[in-house]
């Protein structure tokens, strides 16, 4: 079986409680590994995890205070640090708790994890890192200058961990994501993901808002295939460096195309309402995912139209609002 | 639900949590009466159509009541709930906890009272864990006096259920805070906290501040409630969230609530002070059905809102 060394696991889910997060956790409680949860709540929610609650160990914390992410490291063999304030546009405005959280979360998580003997750490990095190389398809070991604070704390955290692989031998992967999309994740709020804040607007006929001429293009990432990238990364075989990979479906996607993409599945007509582009966004995104494959034996196994399909009822079960 | 309405006797009725089943059962369009000593409860936390006795639960008219007044369901709350005055005085706990509660079981029986809810403890009963959460098949090693008489109340009551065909429901509660709150119960910090951040004084964490706890807030505690009314059979549920927070996070939740900013100091840990502590109460809401618990943000908002009028009003 191509995951038996995580199966019945102890592990630790920072951001357990979030998007991405409870999913991995739904995975890796099918492989029956022991979950503990570490999440603050700031921006996940107990409803994500409202199903396996009774099969979990969750515990309230925040990823700046060190002692909390140290205990929430102990006994576990491997942690999958999700935790994070996402968004760009957040990062912008209030770039001083996204580093503080991003990076020295991070470093906690890497430092606890450390003192706690755990055997890898995956962390979540992200396509933010390639900031403004212009370049494409983007492969690892190209990256060009930050473009937010947000990308800024991402590229911390990589050389944190290239860091703490060279000072102390510790094993530690990262991943890029490439806007992960799917079930959970939330359209309200102002820092909410295109894909979201898209159905949410199909769901009640309403125009999506496109922030610039809508030709920028993104690599969609189902957040399935995220989540296998994790397990993946648990159990690839050893590694002696420090490795940061692309997760990502591989194909380019133009805003004004997924629109139309969401058209198709939602049904519902959406003209879009264009505004301003956003300081800090990136023109054109698309991994390279030789690396993927060649070091995790990841490969997308779903696209966008698939994903959308498997998305859309969340949005329309879950009405949007709600805690923001 | 639009059940029959039940006459409804709440004891500890004028307390914390007492006050607000009363709230809700009269909400649900049931007849409440109050038994409350008043040695914490306070009158004015009940509203006008509830029936206020001034009585001890150890008192022969408190059962006299209970046999008489034709009561469909007991709500039993009243208690000493305060720990560590229970490892002070743990024959006066015992007095009021067990004897209390065998007075008014004895007379519910006697006056065909067809179910008993009672008020148990989860962090008390469980005691330190073996696993987290703990569910209800989770071994009982209370260690506090308080938790012994709990657990007593507890198999009295199944002893009353077995013999007498009472309903008993057990609610197990984890560290119920909330608007009304006094400082004594188990998730007293709560209160002790939002009333000295609001007088501008420091807070004190005992400890590391890393021990944990499961607080739920009295709304879903007061849910539970109504819930189990008219549950047959004897049950025993868990009341809270799973989520273990420690008080170094309690602590920034409420500041955050309160929009203050201010250090805690820390001070040496309580001896003997369980460490960690939280109950899986999915039965609760499998069975009864009961919606996901309000988060704590959320909790402590309406919380600390509650606190900043009772200080204005004080």
């Amino acid at each position: 079986m191509p995951f038996d060394n995580l199966r019945g696991a102890p592990v630790l889910v920072t951001g357990g409680a979030g998007f991405i997060g409870s999913h991995l956790v739904d995975a890796l409680l099918e492989l029956d590994c022991a979950v503990r949860v570490l999440d603050d709540f700031s921006t996940g929610r107990e409803s994500n995890l409202a199903h396996c609650r009774h099969r979990i160990e969750l515990v309230r914390g925040d990823l700046r205070h060190a002692r909390t992410v140290a205990l929430a490291c102990e006994e576990r063999r491997f942690v999958f640090h999700q935790g994070a304030l996402g968004s760009v546009p957040r990062s912008m405005e209030d770039p001083a708790t996204t580093v503080a959280v991003n990076v020295g979360g991070t470093a906690n998580v890497f430092a606890g994890a450390r003192d706690a003997g755990v055997e890898r750490v995956v962390y979540a990095s992200s396509s933010s890192v390639y900031g403004d190389s212009e370049r494409l398809p983007k492969v690892e070991g190209e990256e060009g200058r930050p473009l937010s604070p947000y990308a800024l704390s991402k590229k911390m955290n990589e050389d944190l961990a290239e860091m703490f692989v060279s000072c102390f031998g510790m094993e530690l992967i990262g991943l890029r994501y490439f806007n992960v999309y799917g079930p959970r994740q939330r359209p309200d709020g102002p820092y909410a993901a295109v894909i979201p804040r898209f159905f949410a607007a199909a769901v009640e006929g309403r125009a999506p808002v496109i922030y610039g001429d809508g030709e920028q293009s993104r690599d969609f990432t189902f957040v399935a295939d995220a989540v296998r990238a994790n397990l993946l990364a648990a159990v690839t075989a050893e590694i002696r460096d420090h490795v940061a990979v692309n997760v990502a479906s591989g194909r380019q996607t133009s805003i004004n195309e997924l629109a139309r993409e969401l058209f198709v599945v939602s049904g519902s007509p959406v003209p879009a309402n264009h505004q301003a582009e956003r300081p800090g966004d990136v023109r054109h995104s698309l991994a390279d995912l030789a690396r993927a494959h060649a070091a995790l034996g990841y490969s997308p196994e779903t696209d966008l139209t698939a994903g959308l399909a498997q998305t859309l009822p969340h949005y329309q079960a879950v009405p949007t609002g709600g805690a923001a | 639900m639009t059940e029959t309405s039940k006459t409804i006797l709440v004891t500890g009725g004028a307390g914390f949590i007492g006050s607000h089943l009363c709230d809700a059962f009269s909400a649900e369009g049931h007849r409440v009466l109050v038994i409350d000593n008043l040695s914490s409860g306070r009158r004015e936390n009940l509203s006008a159509d509830a029936e206020l006795h001034v009585l001890d639960i150890g008192d022969e008219a408190a059962a006299d009541l209970v046999r008489t007044a034709g009561i469909d369901v007991l709500v039993h709350h009243a208690a000493q709930m305060d720990v560590r005055r229970s490892t002070e005085d743990p024959v006066f706990d015992a007095r009021t906890n067990i004897l209390g509660t065998l007075n008014l079981v004895k007379a519910a029986v006697e006056g065909r009272v067809k179910q008993v809810i009672f008020a148990s403890s989860g962090g008390a009963i469980y005691g330190e864990q073996d696993y987290f959460p703990a569910d209800e098949a989770h071994p009982q090693r209370p260690v506090s006096p308080y938790g012994v008489s709990k657990l007593a109340g507890e198999r009295y009551l199944y002893y009353f259920h077995v013999e007498h065909g009472l309903d008993v429901t057990c609610l197990r509660y984890a560290n119920v805070y909330g608007e009304r709150q006094n400082p004594h119960g188990e998730a007293g910090v709560v209160a002790i906290f939002l009333k000295r951040l609001l007088a501008g004084e420091t807070c004190t964490i005992n400890g590391d501040g890393l021990q944990t706890r499961d607080y739920i807030h009295v709304s879903d505690v007061a849910r539970a409630n109504v819930a189990a009314l008219g549950q047959p059979g004897f049950r025993v549920y868990n009341v809270g969230t799973g989520i273990e927070t420690n008080v170094v996070e309690l602590y920034r939740g409420l500041t955050a609530a309160l929009g203050v900013e201010r250090e805690a100091e820390h001070a040496p840990a309580k001896p003997g002070e369980q460490r960690r502590s939280n109950v899986d109460a999915g039965a609760l809401r499998g069975e009864l059905g009961l919606p996901e618990p309000i988060d704590l943000a959320a909790g402590f908002r309406r919380t600390a809102d509650w606190f900043r009028g009772a200080m204005v009003e004080a």
